[in-house]
């Protein structure tokens, strides 16, 4: 979506203010974690289902999978939340969470984990995945 | 009477924190007390192990993992101090972040530019004007693969619930380590057993100027690609580092002071310096670094040549030191609580064990002849084994491999031909060698006669060998079968009797049948 409407700009201040307002509306389906506290306020006690992608900077997968995922959750406006976690900065809740392997990839639903994948699954696989999260919070 | 009794003890665990103590009476009674052990000395009741491991590099991991195997409690600590460049790094210790694992690779890199190099001649072409070194691409690659790593090693502590300490451990008493965390917070534990495994750390030259040094911690992960370098130093460390630096296109020079792989066979020393030189890699040997001072856009270093008076200078981007490594045993208050050293700061040891009976140390801290990761990894294992089972078994410094990744690499294992005369006078050794030409170096005429073989034998011994010594591609695989055979006491014999594989450069270890003695040239000759 960022990269569709980008193409299209061409000042770059028009491309900045576009950027920071889709962020915006964007950061309403997708947010950073960092901490107990604040996962377990928003993913948790969340009243919407939540995908939590267990990260790292310098995983190559982690990033092949972070296009995609932010792409499905997006088309589903906001009927599912796209938690990230960094593992390094939050090792503690990576292991309290059994994360070895990453990415790690968690659906939440009203505190209870509904399902899981570790490492880079097909396109299809993905799709289905956050399909199935969103019908879950439909229920 | 007595033994199978405190076996039955040290194979309770839950019954390790007891001191047994028997006494013999006239009369032949005997008395047992039991206390538990640690009340006197954790009168504060401080957090508790059976082992605590200071040091998360390749002994300390593979001492606590071995140790927790066996039901073990175990604290690991590990803290890494910032270089005065700037430079840190995750768990690991030096092997994976800045040492073993990031050379290869740089190595590797450097070799895909070799075969780059007379990929015409078999059949490829490409612009080799666009073939171009992206340091970044390569640092960036590299670390990545370094973190995953350092989340491997995490991962693995917690599954086999060794209490893990991002912290600097200081000695209070014998039993009882300080921890100094990031945050400045500090926190002392008890352990019952306790094991060195700090490691060391790169030498800076007493010069005014040295900070503007860089050094091995710093080189793998440096923002900006070296450019013009100068290495001080004659140690595997700066030639390793000078073979890749020029490959990758850098102006490379190599500061010497003495002569280079001072402690190795000497006549491959050479070999090793002719093959760099003939690359374009610039020696300077007898020559002492005197003084480097910052300039705008490099640094001036001023040298001196020894049978020289007056001093030179010359502007470098880069300035590595590589001229030695000290072990970490500053700072541990080691000198508070008795641990003896010797003069380098290295830990004295019988059997890892240091003289405070509570206290041990492996890996690159402990004096030995080696500071190389399998020597670590192997005596962490064997100690963790002595101190947690009923295995007895110590750690045997003979006979062990290694391998320089110079360009042309150096691969051996056993003695080097002036330690071999040494020990057993010139009469009554044999040395079978060879120069080779490997066969994938013959359609490009690339590398001829620069491949080198040399196998020593102890004549008394029915020509027993004690010494294999292999210059060339591929020297770390090639070795390490000879080390498993030579360590079995494989005889010239043996040798020559096994047939080769063909075709390979290590094959011809199986057909050596010139000596040094017979004056034949070693070298093949004729297409």
């Amino acid at each position: 979506m960022l990269s569709a409407i980008n193409q299209n700009l061409k000042s770059k201040t028009q491309k900045q203010t576009i950027n920071s307002i889709l962020r915006f509306i964007a950061s309403k389906f997708q947010i950073s974690i960092e901490g107990a506290k604040e996962f377990k306020e928003k993913v948790t006690d969340s009243d919407k289902p939540v995908i939590v992608d267990f990260y790292a900077d310098w995983c190559g997968p982690c990033r092949m999978i972070a296009k995609p995922l932010d792409k499905f959750v997006d088309s589903h406006e906001g009927k599912v939340i796209l938690a990230k976690v960094n593992v390094d900065r939050n090792d503690e809740l990576a292991f309290q969470y059994e994360v070895s392997g990453i990415p790690t990839v968690y659906g939440f639903y009203k505190g209870k984990v509904v399902d899981r994948f570790v490492g880079l699954p097909e396109e299809d696989f993905l799709k289905k995945f956050v399909e199935k999260m969103v019908k879950t919070g439909e229920k | 009477m007595l033994q199978p009794f405190s076996n039955i003890i040290k194979s309770q665990k839950f019954l390790q924190n007891i001191s047994l103590s028997i006494f013999i009476k006239p009369k032949k009674h005997f008395s047992i007390k039991i206390e538990k052990k640690n009340e006197k000395e954790n009168p504060k009741k401080l957090k508790e192990f059976d082992l605590v491991v200071i040091g998360g590099g390749s002994g300390g991991l593979a001492a606590s993992q071995e140790a927790a195997k066996f039901g073990a409690k175990v604290a690991l600590l590990d803290f890494v101090e910032t270089t005065p460049h700037g430079s840190n790094w995750g768990i690991g210790g030096t092997c994976v972040n800045v040492g073993c694992i990031p050379k290869k690779l740089f190595h590797f890199s450097s070799q895909i530019k070799e075969l780059m190099d007379f990929s015409e001649s078999y059949g490829w072409n490409f612009d080799k004007s666009s073939l171009k070194m992206d340091w970044k691409t390569l640092v960036g690659n590299v670390q990545d693969h370094i973190h995953s790593l350092n989340w491997g090693y995490k991962t693995k502590l917690r599954d086999k619930n060794i209490s893990y300490f991002n912290a600097l451990g200081k000695f209070k008493t014998n039993h009882i380590i300080e921890l100094n965390k990031r945050n400045y917070e500090k926190e002392e534990i008890y352990g019952d057993k306790i094991i060195i495994a700090t490691g060391g750390k790169p030498r800076y030259p007493s010069i005014s100027g040295s900070k503007f040094c860089i050094t091995s911690d710093d080189l793998f992960s440096l923002k900006k690609p070296p450019g013009k370098t100068l290495i001080i130093g004659a140690s595997y460390i700066a030639l390793e580092t000078a073979g890749f630096l020029k490959s990758f296109g850098y102006d490379t020079t190599v500061m010497v002071r003495s002569q280079i792989l001072r402690k190795f066979d000497q006549q491959i020393a050479n070999l090793i310096q002719k093959n760099m030189e003939k690359k374009g890699i610039k020696f300077m040997i007898n020559t002492t670094v005197k003084n480097i001072e910052k300039q705008k856009e490099n640094y001036e270093v001023t040298f001196c040549e020894h049978d020289l008076k007056h001093q030179k200078l010359e502007n470098f981007e880069t300035v590595i030191s590589a001229i030695g490594r000290d072990p970490r045993t500053f700072g541990l208050n080691l000198e508070k609580i008795g641990v003896s050293m010797n003069k380098k700061g290295k830990i004295i040891h019988e059997n890892e064990q240091t003289n405070i009976k509570n206290i041990y140390a492996i890996g690159d801290v402990l004096e030995t002849d080696y500071e190389l990761t399998p020597v670590a990894i192997m005596q962490g294992k064997l100690l963790a084994q002595r101190l947690f089972s009923n295995l007895k078994t110590k750690m045997d410094y003979s006979l062990i491999p290694t391998t320089v990744f110079t360009p042309l690499e150096y691969g051996f294992v056993g003695l080097s031909e002036e330690d071999a005369i040494k020990k057993y006078k010139q009469e009554n050794i044999e040395v079978y060698h060879s120069f080779i030409t490997p066969l994938e170096f013959t359609v490009p005429h690339v590398g001829e006669n620069e491949t080198y073989l040399k196998v020593i034998c102890n004549k008394l011994e029915n020509e027993k060998i004690i010494g294999i010594h292999y210059l060339g591609p591929n020297a770390g695989e090639i070795i390490q079968g000879f080390a498993v055979a030579i360590k079995i006491g494989l005889t010239k014999n043996q040798l020559t009797s096994s047939v080769g594989i063909h075709p390979t450069c290590a094959e011809n270890f199986t057909t050596l049948d010139i000596t040094k003695r017979s004056g034949e040239n070693p070298k093949k000759t004729g297409c």
